[in-house]
């Protein structure tokens, strides 16, 4: 209670610099922390791409319009496939018309391959098992879409494809924005243009779950124009570059390093871009904090010298106006934190979808890291003016 | 005037006096968030980064033959007259395909160098080539929709009733670029005529002055300058300032809360001017002298600071690092009163709240001793 009451009177006469500089903290923070995000963007791209192990690999785009059609793309990837030295073709496939709720939904079918090289980033659950169907013969999705956010995982549920029900079950979540693996961009590609946000509903492409399909009603394939071809390590040179000059008469031919290069090119540019406005709001709001650390102080040296008179510790009277300060950044950082854990929602339901934000773990690292930052100027700040000096010795000083 | 002077000498030193550690705090703060503004200033602001920005795409003057014919000797000899620093000239026939959707531009190069991004193949005629109007073209490494003579296979292009070889592809879409005889011979109209100057229109009287001088020599021409691109950045201007003056105010503020302290600590002072006759404006007006003086060392500085770190560090950590940033006196100038006057207007919430109370019950409320 007795430091409750010391508190409060610490926060007298001082509550409008102390509200100004918490506001300002969190605000300097919530930029800060959405550029960090919209930079872990491209970093976390970056990373889901060195490790899909396609060094091996290059990415073939259809740029032109029109693009070729199924049938033409079935042709060319089962080609691909059977030429010397490939060892596989990654590529994606959407099916028509599931309906949802009144809405036609496409599923994404993503093969073993693909979902071998990039995971799925997933907030609960588990990804496809071997066949993509459950043990009693659903259709396994993963929902990155919110649809089935009120079922639970392991739960069976019935599809309408066409008029006719196909069952399903809901393996794993992602989580807003959503992202999954896509191969739709051709031109200046990078890692983070294989993330889609799009909302989707995620299944395996395997020969079960196309049977499943099948069975239930005509099912009408679209394969995506753009792909990967992967070479196997003992591939010789002659293969690839044979490979490379046919291919690249009609499509765009992009290496592995290649693409690395623009990613590392794009997240260069993207720390130069997003971060100059955030850090002069940082060291601003460090240096308003340090300021009116200092003001605290001084202002409160005659209650401090009576404290000190009445029997309180100098170590006590420092950590009290530490607490009282360190608190502004304390709620910045929470308030901040909040946003983090909330920011999934807020994008569900509509109320602030940003995109290509990626908050994780590093993102409350960060946080983190600047109220460290924070308490400890706070604290180096009380220890320096208060070191050498008692409390009373630190009135005269002011009385003089 | 002096005595003025002299006055106010003497409360800054007074001021150091009271708390040098505090004073101290107060420049240092005010000086490195002017020198914030200065950055935001010259970064974020459209128009400070179109300034130096001298991309082709800004000197570009094209025009449109919709209604008047000009042959390609014509165009030519109009070019030798034009009285402007051109670094390269083409001319086009656009044809837009209805059956497929296509669009094809075909090039040739009037005066200059012919700029193409290249991509592979070659990106230039050879002498040959152009002395005889070989059927060369050197076409673009995607269409957005592929025209119908053409077979990316065999890298052979039938138009216009003509056979060409591709010989190299460029990043640009839907230009496809023949030798300037191949055109000639091919005798389709020109419908555009892309200018390129040396450099950009340093304002809209050099740009209209451009603009008059392609109408005079292109009558029944339509004139577009990619000038009007930056003329629309400027109106911007306000906006952006103003964002970023309330970014620079808000952080001001909260430093504010050291110039109220020095303020409160020098109130003895303030007394005794009250108890020899000055009247509480007066004293107001001292204050928001003492501000002013404060205000503009600490902007004076700040700019200083700038000018000074400028190469050193501030242009490496500019937004756009290829293009740099030029700060005219006149953008000084106007960083400098705007430094003063929102110093002012920042000041303005502490001289109300200490206005209210007379001086000797402020002295009571502020005396720490």
């Amino acid at each position: 209670m007795k430091t409750w009451a010391c508190i409060r009177s610490i926060y007298k006469g001082i509550r409008v610099p102390c509200v100004l500089l918490a506001f300002i903290m969190t605000v300097a923070l919530l930029v800060a922390t959405i550029a960090f995000g919209h930079y872990r963007y491209f970093t976390y791209s970056r990373d889901v791409y060195e490790g899909s192990g396609l060094e091996n690999a290059y990415y073939v785009a259809h740029f032109a319009d029109p693009t070729p059609d199924q049938e033409a793309m079935d042709r060319e990837l089962a080609e691909t496939r059977q030429l010397p030295g490939v060892e596989a073709v990654l590529y994606d496939t959407a099916v028509n018309g599931f309906t949802i709720d009144g809405q036609l939904w496409g599923i994404m079918l993503l093969s073993d391959s693909v979902c071998d090289a990039f995971p799925l980033d997933l907030y609960s659950g588990r990804s496809f098992s071997e066949t993509g169907l459950t043990a009693d013969g659903a259709l396994e999705i993963v929902d990155a879409s919110g649809l089935f956010s009120d079922i639970a995982l392991g739960g069976s549920f019935s599809l309408n494809y066409g008029g006719t029900p196909v069952r399903a079950g809901l393996t794993g979540r992602i989580r807003y924005p959503y992202f999954h693996i896509n191969f739709g961009s051709s031109g200046d590609v990078a890692a983070d243009n294989f993330l889609s946000a799009q909302t989707a509903i995620l299944a395996k492409d395997t020969p079960e779950t196309r049977a499943l399909l099948e069975a239930a009603g005509e099912v009408y394939y679209a394969t995506g124009s753009n792909y990967f071809v992967v070479f196997s390590d003992d591939a010789s040179r002659q293969e690839i570059d044979r490979y490379l000059e046919e291919a690249g008469k009609s499509c765009l031919i992009l290496s592995y390093s290649e693409i690395l290069d623009e990613t590392n090119r794009r997240v260069d540019e993207n720390l130069r871009l997003c971060f100059p406005l955030p850090v002069f709001l940082l060291i601003l709001s460090t240096v308003s904090l340090f300021s009116i650390s200092v003001i605290v102080i001084y202002r409160k040296a005659t209650e401090n010298a009576v404290w000190y008179l009445c029997g309180c510790s100098k170590r006590k009277s420092l950590l009290l106006i530490f607490a009282c300060i360190g608190l502004c950044g304390a709620v910045a950082a929470a308030l901040n934190a909040v946003f983090i854990l909330l920011f999934p929602l807020l994008g569900e339901r509509g109320i602030l979808p940003l995109e290509r934000i990626y908050l994780d773990g590093w993102s409350f690292l960060f946080i983190a890291g600047y109220l460290l930052l924070t308490l400890l100027i706070v604290f180096v700040t009380s220890v320096l003016l208060q070191r050498r000096t008692s409390p009373i010795q630190l009135l005269r000083r002011l009385d003089q | 005037m002096r005595k003025i002077l002299s006055l106010q000498w003497s409360r800054l030193r007074q001021y150091y006096k009271n708390n040098r550690f505090i004073f101290v705090l107060f420049l240092v703060s005010s000086i490195v968030c002017t020198t914030g503004f200065i950055y935001l200033y010259g970064n974020l602001i459209m128009s400070m980064r179109l300034r130096n920005d001298d991309s082709r795409i800004y000197r570009r003057y094209s025009l449109s033959f919709e209604n008047v014919e000009y042959s390609y000797d014509d165009i030519a000899e109009r070019m030798g007259k034009l009285d402007l620093p051109v670094e390269d000239s083409i001319v086009y026939n656009s044809y837009f395909d209805s059956s497929n959707g296509s669009m094809v531009n075909l090039a040739t190069p009037v005066t200059g160098e012919m700029y193409v991004v290249p991509v592979d193949g070659r990106h230039s005629f050879t002498n040959e080539e152009l002395r005889e109007g070989a059927n060369v073209m050197i076409i673009p490494h995607f269409f957005l929709k592929v025209p119908a003579g053409l077979d990316q296979a065999t890298g052979i292009f039938e138009y216009a009733g003509e056979t060409f070889q591709v010989i190299g592809h460029h990043a640009r879409p839907d230009d496809c670029y023949v030798p300037p005889e191949t055109f000639q011979r091919l005798n389709l109209k020109i419908t555009n005529l892309r200018i390129i100057l040396t450099h950009k229109a340093a304002g809209t009287a050099e740009n209209t002055d451009n603009v008059e001088k392609l109408k005079s020599l292109f009558p029944g021409g339509q004139i577009d300058s990619s000038y009007e691109y930056i003329r629309l950045r400027n109106y911007d201007f306000p906006t952006e300032l103003t964002m970023i003056c309330l970014v620079y105010a808000l952080s001001l503020f909260s430093f504010m809360f050291l110039m109220k302290y020095m303020m409160e600590t020098s109130i003895k002072e303030n007394v005794i001017y009250g108890i020899v006759g000055a009247s509480k404006n007066r004293i107001t007006g001292l204050l928001l002298l003492d501000n002013v003086c404060f205000s503009a060392f600490t902007a004076l500085a700040g700019i200083l600071l700038h000018m000074g770190l400028k190469n050193v560090f501030f242009d490496k950590v500019n937004i756009q690092s290829d293009i740099p940033l030029t700060y005219l006196w006149s953008d000084y100038l106007l960083l400098f009163i705007l430094c003063v006057v929102i110093s002012q207007l920042t000041l303005l919430p502490f001289l109300i709240g200490f206005r209210k109370h007379s001086l000797l019950s402020a002295k009571g409320r502020y005396s720490y001793m």
